[in-house]
């Protein structure tokens, strides 16, 4: 019997996964590695153990994203961070991190299954976001280095600023995918037409 | 539509937040030993000010934390945000 | 047919002529006109019936303020009921009518009504149609009232919506408007400037004046490019600010595509704005107050400054000869504005008693000035004759013997002006009562607004343009913005001086019956209403809009509100600023519902979540329906069975073989730390302290009130390592609620939670050959029924995936549920499904599964339980009793109701009249001797037809159930009765020998 194969969150149902205007561009990214670190002590994402894993301290700004060794680390709550990046990368550091971890109490889950993740690019992105998300991404509130979870449409969504251009990172629960879509690439084709 | 500063995230929309009614409320215990009339007051008794309002709410779709708020429900003007487990600050019409 | 377009000038584009139909007549305008001005400008004075009486009505103003002129424009998916005639911009193909007038304007049936006036007062409805029921009446009279049509075809228009967040939000395009936004949009500030017109610069494009040297126009534009040019600014045209709520949060309206052709439309049509702004400044002007005097609802009487409006920016006169009656210098320069494009003003009745300057200038050029008089009636129905004028006494009362008749085919009124205070008493804003202008203006507000211009109360040009533009750079500067001072713009000819006000005119005096005396147009309330109502005791100002309706519904007493109070003065005998004011309500003006719908229609509304091997469903035959927000197969029809059908064979697969359902959507909640058994234990009814690595146990939860919450397999994967599973529509429920209880009230807990439902795909391999078929794939964990027994769970891998494999069941027979990363999750279906082939796999549905569980009594939280459930009632109590420990809604299981013993429990119910047809849910269960109406002892929960016994079997909640097993019930649904016996839950297998294979 042949190995199982893998399917993105928008493999079924939607014939488009990218869309591109002279004003905005929206495409879907595929296995996307996405993990989940809680502690209940936040010295252990101190530790210099970790720290060497991830190549940098996990931020301990609210909101904030860094650069860490093959991935991003992200504040997600008080004690509670994403790592984000290659997929394999972010398993390799999971796994590595739940060793580190065994005797504490700590969960490091691979989310990866559990995410859809978009792309959002040029100057209308932040218009397109704005019908469909209630967060300030205004240059002077929002830049790259910032991330923060809110709504988008009746969906909670993760969003990161990856750099001026803009360009945004979207991550929903991947269930949600073809409705976040379908809002996102109405949302581009209005912002076109208007 | 009220904007809410969770002490994390700062303002936000209230449309990522859920209310959880009255704050400072005490969970009576041990079970075996709690009157009727006490579980009661636990369960359905709660102020209903003119003026200042402590309620605990969560940032439900941002960070998941739960926290304090000192509202008035005269003007909706939220006056304090504060942690759990904290003591409300001394505000001007707050029920002791 | 009094109005007619001027020859030349207005803000018309004459070179762009526009066809239009009203009634079904062609009409024709330009580009630049609304449906209102263009009408005019056609001689249609007649627009619309009124509300109540269906007497002929024409246009009182030129903007929103407009309460007659209410149209419905278009048909189909296209229609548009209720809008104001002076806020359409008019297009090319435009389709308009009435909304309230049958069979035609002109000869309207209902216009009867007219003659029995008297007998319609304030409530009548109310009192008259109280018995037995408003319902009976209400079709009959809502088409006798009623206003425009609803489209009957589904609305084909997208709408979008826009969050937004600036420093300073400016209401108003006017002079203070642009005034205020050029200071602060100086600092750099991020700027929003809105109005609801299509072009700026407000009450300055219907004048003659100057600003500074130039002509308004020539300001108006460099004002608005240098807005436009700056970076952080943002001017919206064609939108109105409707609604101002709390912390700063204001709504928005922009017409995106109304003012085109149909044709021509394309993308959203409205976008609805939710703007946060720091500070707001209203610079959203004033409203004109028409007089109150008889028969002032005639059409062509109208406001003196939207006569001069229409002559001025539309080009359409209203009428050829115009008498005035003022109570103010405004009234002046409006009948300048006129004259001087040729409108002969026949006279002009000031009520103040001496001649004020602007007066004098006038009566010097040679028109009739009447001081110390007014107007006391105006002759002709559907079009204006003349107006009878009269000298009023010190007192205000029209003095008998005094009447002069002037012909005419236009009245112009100015009883003053009010500020649109709306937004600022939407905000929180107090007002109090100027006396000076006669009107309420703003006094304080606990939120960061300020109203400048016209809006607060301000009516000289340029003193109101020195305080918007102190009033843009200090909010600029309380935004943290190093705002300077700008120079502001001065303005000539100034207009208003003092206002004498007569609320309602006095006729009391005169000789002859005269009509009534509108004070609220739209909702056709008259003076005498308001009188009425204060006769019977309704003597708060809010009671009287509410029994009278003036002032509400759409309109929300724009031009009425102020003259209203003024005659409440009068009957209450207190004054103005003691009656007070209502308290202005959103919208300003109507919102389409659409526009809050935005893009959350069809599919978008609460949108269902697909399961991981949703195509395959589909494939199969699925039929699916929501399930918790689950799109989820009921079943799978071959061959055009129908659900009996489909369930009944599914059913037997799983008994007989073996049967594939797709459970992803189970809640899955991984708890590990320290304290994580000690937080589970007191979560769950059940005794969770005891359950070991590997193991699985089910559980119950209930809320703080002891009422049954939830149910699921806890699963134990290691020390201090667990994966709570919930019911499928209550993973995120029962995630927020530990994180609650872990943040709230026991923070002490050493515990971390994460729910992780969407990361594993759940395919439950049900039935007794379900071994057999998993033993076809590549997997690291050993099913052997020793090695991995009932109730245990296992992690290892499948086909080189992850995996977590849990023996449970719902079915009572041997069941694995086998979860993958969801991504593999529609391959692994395929396959399982593929490698079942030889065992005759059949996929099951939800239906099948709740036919399955029904046969072995297992219990569904939702159905068989409802709000009122405790554990106990459903068989809990000996595991209650067994606990020693704390749980949550423990201490409610043990409140004297709980312990009544004759709770309803939960029981079997097992039909006994040889009938194949399942009970009915929700039929309830009688004592067999009784007959109803007779007292219910419990109903049916759960029923179905058991295709592996060959009857029915049912579920239900019953009085004393348990005590009463083996009792004779009679199960009564809508009159019909059926024998039934109390039973154990269970009729399939009921020493669960099938699970332990
Ligand atoms: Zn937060």
């Amino acid at each position: 019997m042949s190995k199982l194969e893998r399917m993105s969150p928008l493999g079924r149902g939607i014939s488009a996964t990218a869309y591109s205007s002279e004003f905005v561009s929206l495409r879907q990214q595929t296995f996307f590695g996405v993990a989940k670190v809680i502690v209940r002590k936040s010295d252990l994402l101190g530790s210099p153990e970790l720290e060497a894993l991830l190549g940098v301290r996990a931020p301990q700004m609210a909101n904030t994203v860094v650069q860490g060794s093959g991935v991003e680390i992200a504040w997600a709550a008080p004690n509670q961070w994403l790592l984000l990046g290659d997929e394999a990368e972010v398993a390799r550091i999971c796994a590595a991190a739940q060793t580190a971890f065994r005797d504490e109490t700590a969960l490091v889950l691979q989310l990866t299954h559990a995410y859809a993740v978009f792309q959002i690019e040029k100057t209308g992105a932040r218009d397109v976001l704005a019908s469909l998300c209630p967060l300030d991404l205004h240059p002077r509130a929002f830049a790259p280095g910032r991330c923060a979870q809110s709504l988008l449409g009746d969906a909670g969504v993760f969003i990161q600023q990856c750099n001026e251009a803009p360009s945004f990172r979207l991550m929903v629960d991947q269930t949600y995918a073809g409705y976040a879509w379908r809002l996102l690439s109405e949302a581009c084709k209005s912002l076109s037409s208007s | 539509m009220l904007q809410i500063s969770c002490p994390y995230c700062g303002a936000r929309a209230e449309i990522e937040f859920r209310c959880g009614g009255q704050a400072h409320l005490e969970r009576p215990g041990p079970h075996d030993q709690v009157s009727d009339r006490q579980w009661a007051e636990y369960l359905f008794y709660r102020d209903n000010p003119k003026g200042v309002s402590l309620e605990r709410w969560v940032h439900r779709f941002g960070c998941r934390q739960w926290f304090n708020v000192a509202r008035s429900t005269l003007t909706h003007e939220i006056l304090a945000v504060y942690g759990m487990g904290e003591q409300p600050p001394q505000l001007e019409g707050t029920k002791r | 047919m009094s109005g007619f377009r001027l020859e030349k000038g207005g803000r018309i584009d004459r070179s762009r002529p526009l066809s239009f139909t009203f009634e079904g007549v062609s009409y024709e305008g330009y580009a630049g006109d609304t449906l209102g001005s263009a009408l005019m400008a056609n001689g249609v004075s007649m627009l619309g019936r009124s509300f109540k009486y269906h007497r002929p009505r024409g246009l009182l103003a030129a903007g929103l303020d407009e309460p007659n002129a209410i149209m419905q424009l278009e048909d189909g998916a296209q229609a548009r009921p209720n809008v104001k005639a002076t806020g359409v911009e008019l297009y090319d193909g435009l389709r308009a009518a009435p909304v309230n007038a049958w069979p035609s304007l002109s000869f309207d049936l209902l216009s009867v009504n007219s003659m029995f006036a008297r007998f319609i007062p304030a409530a009548f409805y109310y009192k008259t149609f109280m018995w037995p029921h408003w319902s009976l009446f209400e079709p009959a009279i809502r088409r006798a009232a009623g206003l425009g049509v609803s489209p009957e075809a589904s609305d084909e228009d997208i709408y979008d919506k826009r969050y937004a967040a600036c420093d300073v939000l400016v209401v108003g395009g006017g002079p203070a408007g642009l005034q205020a936004a050029q200071a602060a949009s100086r600092s750099g500030a991020r700027v929003m400037l809105v109005d609801h017109d299509a072009q700026w610069g407000g009450s300055l494009m219907a004048s003659n004046r100057h600003v500074g040297q130039d002509p308004a126009d020539d300001w108006i534009g460099r004002v608005v490019e240098e807005l436009r040019a700056a970076p952080e600014t943002q001017l919206l045209n064609r939108t109105l600010a409707f609604g101002f709520y709390d912390h700063g949060l204001v709504g928005l309206c922009e017409r995106l595509t109304d003012h085109l052709p149909l044709a021509e439309r394309s993308g959203p049509r409205l976008r609805f704005w939710k703007v946060r702004a720091k500070s707001v400044i209203l610079a959203t002007g004033a409203i004109e107050r028409p007089l109150v005097f008889p028969n002032n609802d005639r059409p062509g009487v109208m406001l003196a400054g939207a006569g001069a409006t229409y002559a001025a920016r539309y080009a359409a006169a209203p009428g050829r000869r115009a008498v005035f009656a003022v109570n103010n210098d405004s009234g002046y320069e409006s009948a300048a504005v006129l004259r001087r494009l040729g409108v002969d003003i026949a006279a002009i009745a000031d009520a103040r008693p001496g001649l004020s300057a602007k007066g004098a200038q006038m009566a010097a050029s040679g028109i009739n000035v009447f001081t110390a008089s007014t107007i006391t009636n105006v002759r002709g129905g559907k079009k204006v004759r003349a107006a009878e004028l009269h000298k009023l006494d010190d007192d205000g009362q029209a003095v008998k013997g005094s009447a002069a008749l002037v012909e005419c085919d236009t009245v112009l009124t100015s009883g003053g002006w009010s500020p649109v205070v709306h937004l600022y008493s939407q905000a929180g804003g107090k007002l109090r009562f100027d006396e000076q202008i006669q009107a309420f203006v703003p006094r304080e507000c606990g939120q960061h607004v300020l109203c400048v211009g016209a809006a607060g109360g301000e009516f000289s040009l340029t003193q109101g343009l020195a305080d918007a533009a102190r009033a843009g750079a200090a909010a600029a500067r309380d935004c943290g913005f190093d705002a300077a001072d700008i120079e502001p713009a001065t303005v000539d000819g100034e207009a208003f001086g003092n206002i004498r006000p007569i609320w309602q005119v006095d006729v009391s005096g005169l000789a002859g019956e005269r009509g009534k005396a509108w004070l609220d147009f739209q909702n056709d309330v008259t003076s005498d209403d308001v009188a009425l109502a204060i006769r019977e005791n309704f003597k708060s100002v809010e009671h009287v809009k509410r029994y009278t309706t003036l002032g509400m519904a759409s309109d929300q007493g724009k031009t009425s509100n102020v003259n209203g109070i003024g005659v409440m003065e009068g009957a209450l005998g207190k004054p103005m600023a003691q009656v007070g004011t209502t308290t202005f309500r959103p919208p300003y003006d109507p919102i389409e519902i659409g526009a809050f719908a935005g893009r959350r229609v069809g599919e978008n509304i609460a949108p269902l979540r697909p399961l991981a091997a949703e195509d395959a469903h589909e494939m199969l035959g699925a039929r699916f329906e929501d399930y918790g927000g689950w799109r989820r197969p009921a079943f799978y029809a071959q061959d055009g069975e129908d659900e009996h059908a489909a369930v009944r064979r599914e059913a037997l697969a799983v008994r007989d073989g073996v049967g594939l359902f797709e459970a992803s959507p189970l809640g899955k909640i991984e708890v590990a730390g320290a304290d994580a058994r000690e937080f589970l234990n007191r979560f769950y009814v059940n005794n969770m302290a005891t359950l070991k690595p590997q193991r699985c146990r089910y559980g119950v939860m209930l809320d703080e009130n002891g009422v049954v919450l939830d149910d699921g397999v806890l699963a134990c994967l290691g020390p201090n390592r667990y994966l709570a599973g919930t019911t499928s529509g209550h993973a995120a429920l029962i995630a927020d609620n530990m994180d609650e209880w872990l943040q709230c009230e026991w923070p002490d807990l050493d515990v971390v939670v994460q729910e992780v439902t969407t990361n594993w795909a759940v395919m439950n391999v049900n039935g007794p050959r379900a071994r057999d078929l998993l033993r076809k794939f590549d997997c690291s964990i050993d099913l052997a029924a020793e090695a991995f027994p009932h109730m245990h769970v296992r992690e290892g891998e499948i086909e080189g995936v992850a995996c977590r494999i849990q023996r449970v069941s719902f079915s009572g027979e041997l069941s694995y549920e086998v979860a993958v990363p969801w991504g593999f999750g529609a391959s692994f279906w395929a396959a399982l499904m593929d490698a079942g082939r030889e065992f005759g796999v059949s996929p099951f549905g939800v239906e099948t599964l709740m036919a399955l569980r029904v046969e072995k009594g297992f219990l569904h939280v939702g159905a068989d339980t409802d709000g009122m459930t405790l554990p106990q009632d459903i068989g809990f109590g000996g595991v209650i009793s067994r606990k020693a420990a704390d749980f949550i809604g423990r201490r409610s299981t043990m409140r004297p109701d709980s312990l009544r013993d004759d709770r309803r429990q939960f029981v079997g119910l097992e039909c006994l009249d040889g009938s194949a047809k399942p009970l009915t849910v929700g039929a309830h269960v009688l004592l067999p001797e009784s007959a109803p109406p007779a007292l219910t002892q419990g109903w049916v929960t759960s029923s179905v037809y058991s295709a592996a016994l060959g009857k029915p079997v049912a579920l239900g909640m019953v009085a004393n159930g348990r005590e009463r097993i083996g009792e004779e019930v009679k199960i009564w649904d809508r009159g019909v009765s059926r024998r039934a016996r109390i039973s154990a839950p269970g009729a399939y297998d009921p020493e669960g020998k099938r699970l332990h294979v």
